[in-house]
């Protein structure tokens, strides 16, 4: 591992920059905490402020409330995330293995096709995946 | 074949098998699938209709079709070297030794988690005319720019104008870099230090360190990201899609190709017609990534092993 060393000046500079670069970075997630805190009428104001005159922390319940089924969504995200993280490293890693540590004939040009597949845009299998779907989930 | 070799063929398939499970049933045969469907007349309520290269004939002449294959070139025209330079720009900056470049490199890095509707959602605010953040930034630029030159600028009203709505969504692309700087970083990182030493024995600054050490030692790494660039970039879809509610963007300025083939099979319900535009764009992919991988080819020094 090798970081490079620099001078002091380089380094301030740098550092300025960074810090610059840094703040641009994070001002639209403080822009959206802000936002999500201030009464609806200074949401849109302007100029606009970046602190909220009162703090409306019943915002968030409010939000929840109004998505009605926010709990079940927030379920069904969760189990899709667990059963995808499961599966995709159990799959990964052995494929993973299969592909670097075994030699066997025709395996490169194999993960080659693995890697054309990271090429395919989604829009083109799309439309048979919705079929497919819709007539595995129709009967 | 020897029987170890057997063997191993036997084994290596073994452990590839739940990749190749997944690739033949969500990738294989949707690809055939779909090729087949673009030669056919298919709205999801009744069985598709075999006409032929019909859709092929009246894509060549629709003229959405062209725009969006044009918005899908600026976008990437614009974006990739942008990202691909900013990127690799944080990346050197980031790879110096000093206080809090932790906190440096996840701060940058974070803004790559928000999910794209999040994404969207967000910079449908960012971008707004009168109250975005964007344009609160840029007004005092051009109030000093007006003071300085006598012109009178003024902030674009991003999602409204069409010469500036990709212009907009590119900004947007470039809050998400976070990714590309973190691959850019391990490149970097692996980088022997005696190179630069031995450049720095040799009289060099750092403008020449870098061109001569640093870009050539990580031009495997440029090279796939950039590929990964392109990629994603022709495939842009959601953050447009959900910054325009589903629409096309002012005067279709946001019509990308995947958005197209989208309206196309499930708001118009003609699945053969956006099956032939969606092989196009995966044909397109395919010719640019083959060349950009022939034209780069002399210049990407992969490391001995």
């Amino acid at each position: 591992m090798t970081s490079q060393s620099a001078s002091l000046v380089q380094r301030v500079c740098i550092y300025v920059i960074l810090l610059i670069g840094a703040l641009v970075f994070i001002a639209p997630f403080a822009w959206m905490v802000s936002t999500s805190l201030k009464p609806l009428n200074e949401t849109m104001s302007m100029p606009p402020r970046w602190l909220p005159s009162e703090v409306q922390w019943e915002n968030y319940p409010q939000a929840i409330d109004e998505m009605k089924l926010f709990w079940r969504y927030t379920a069904n995200t969760t189990f899709l995330c667990i059963i995808t993280v499961i599966g995709t490293v159990l799959s990964s890693s052995l494929a993973a293995y299969g592909f670097s540590r075994i030699e066997w004939h025709g395996r490169d040009k194999v993960f080659v096709l693995v890697l054309a597949t990271m090429m395919i845009p989604f829009p083109v299998i799309m439309v048979p995946l919705y079929t497919l779907f819709r007539r595995l989930l129709l009967r | 074949m020897t029987k170890t070799e057997k063997r191993n063929l036997k084994v290596g398939l073994c452990f590839i098998s739940p990749w190749i499970a997944g690739f033949v049933l969500l990738t294989l045969y949707p690809l055939i699938s779909s090729a087949y469907l673009s030669l056919t007349d298919y709205s999801v309520l009744s069985k598709p209709v075999y006409i032929g290269f019909d859709n092929y004939e009246r894509l060549a002449v629709d003229d959405l079709f062209w725009k969006s294959i044009w918005n899908t070139f600026y976008f990437a025209a614009l974006s990739i070297p942008i990202n691909l330079v900013s990127a690799l720009f944080l990346a050197v900056l980031l790879n110096f030794d000093m206080p809090g470049k932790k906190i440096f490199r996840t701060i940058y890095f974070l803004p790559s988690l928000v999910p794209m509707v999040c994404l969207g959602v967000l910079w449908q605010w960012m971008l707004n005319g009168e109250i975005g953040l964007i344009n609160q930034a840029l007004a005092p630029v051009c109030d000093t720019l007006n003071y300085l030159l006598g012109t009178s600028l003024k902030p674009p009203n991003w999602l409204v104008n069409p010469a500036y709505a990709k212009l907009g969504l590119v900004l947007a692309s470039m809050w998400g870099v976070g990714n590309a700087v973190v691959i850019f970083l391990a490149g970097l990182q692996d980088v022997p230090r005696s190179l630069y030493e031995a450049a720095e024995l040799d009289g060099c600054g750092f403008w020449q360190k870098t061109f001569h050490v640093t870009l050539p030692i990580i031009s495997p790494v440029i090279y796939f990201n950039g590929i990964m660039s392109l990629i994603g970039s022709f495939q842009v879809f959601a953050v447009p899609y959900v910054m325009t509610n589903g629409g096309e963007g002012p005067g279709r300025s946001l019509l990308f190709a995947a958005t197209y083939v989208f309206n196309k099979g499930f708001q118009a319900w003609s699945m053969g017609y956006a099956c032939a535009v969606a092989l196009i764009l995966f044909l397109i992919i395919l010719a640019l990534t083959l060349l950009a991988t022939h034209v780069f080819e002399r210049h990407v020094h992969y490391a001995a092993k």
